[in-house]
């Protein structure tokens, strides 16, 4: 198993970022997996379940627990969108089922239990819903306090994104 | 009443979608025009639902179509010819239930369906 190449999978949503001339939160990732022909759907899974990504003969599928909070669905469906652009070999073999993405943002430990592929899906989720550039100017240059739950809850808001993802970007900016 | 798995199926999709949004089963109740033992009684699957409140649940819990609140039937034969994996599935040793893989199954093979011409009764 190789290392995660986290800078690629960054690379690649800025690509997409710039192709898609995004200036302003929230990101359209609906928009952006649609326009890739991606079939995107969604169905009640079981809890633990957030989506999955496929490709058969050819046709791209991307699926979302529909039973999500709207901003949590936006990163697994983000996060399906990596595995199509970076995995693409891996999905077409077999479905792509993930569980419990939610958990890695708990805390640093629970990402020694992560593999290669996700830990580059969830950089690659992290950056496009939440773009270095876009953030900078909605901190205003100066940063947040990690301990500052309101502030982070209205950052999250204005990307669209859960608070646990919006404390996972921010702990990992540059 | 002969206790069919779907209930539980479906009273799990309220429930984890009832929390998702933050409500509580009072407010659930309340929106939906029942009572909160009802909504108790719906999540743990041990009532038979009416189809007003499938569509009642569905608008409140602020669900597009109501089939988003539906899951695939669990008894459904699973996967057939899919190769399924986990995420972390090396490092955590764990499998998708019987239940999930149907779900999956499910959802993909609504993906796959042939599109309909938008013409409505064709």
């Amino acid at each position: 198993m190789s290392a995660a190449d986290v800078q690629r999978a960054r690379e690649a949503a800025q690509a997409i970022l710039r192709e898609f001339g995004v200036t302003a939160p929230p990101v359209p990732i609906e928009r952006i997996v649609k326009s890739r022909k991606i079939n995107l759907q969604y169905a009640p899974l079981e809890e633990d379940l957030s989506g999955m990504a496929y490709i058969k003969d050819g046709v791209g599928i991307i699926g979302i627990n529909a039973l999500h909070h709207p901003n949590r669905q936006r990163f697994s469906a983000a996060h399906e969108l990596a595995h199509h652009v970076l995995h693409d070999e891996q999905i077409r073999q077999a479905v792509h089922v993930d569980k419990g993405i939610r958990v890695l943002f708990r805390d640093e430990i629970a990402s020694l239990g992560t593999e290669p592929m996700e830990i580059e899906a969830n950089a690659f989720a992290s950056e496009l819903l939440i773009p270095g550039e876009l953030l900078a100017i909605a901190v205003e240059g100066g940063g947040i306090d990690l301990e500052d739950e309101t502030g982070i809850e209205n950052l999250a808001r204005r990307f669209r994104v859960s608070p646990a993802a919006m404390r996972f970007r921010l702990s990992r900016m540059e | 009443m002969i206790k069919d798995p779907i209930y539980g199926a479906f009273g799990d999709a309220v429930s984890t979608r009832r929390k998702a949004l933050g409500l509580t089963q009072s407010q659930l109740a309340g929106k939906v025009g029942i009572s909160r033992a009802s909504i108790a009684n719906i999540e743990s699957g041990r009532q038979n639902i009416l189809l007003h409140h499938v569509y009642a649940l569905a608008t409140a819990l602020e669900f597009a179509k109501v089939a988003d609140l539906l899951p695939a039937l669990p008894q459904r034969q699973p996967g057939g010819e899919l190769k399924m994996t986990l995420s972390n599935q090396t490092l955590s040793k764990q499998r998708l239930s019987q239940s999930a893989e149907a779900q999956v199954a499910d959802l993909i093979a609504s993906a796959l369906a042939p599109r309909r011409s938008g013409k409505s009764g064709a």
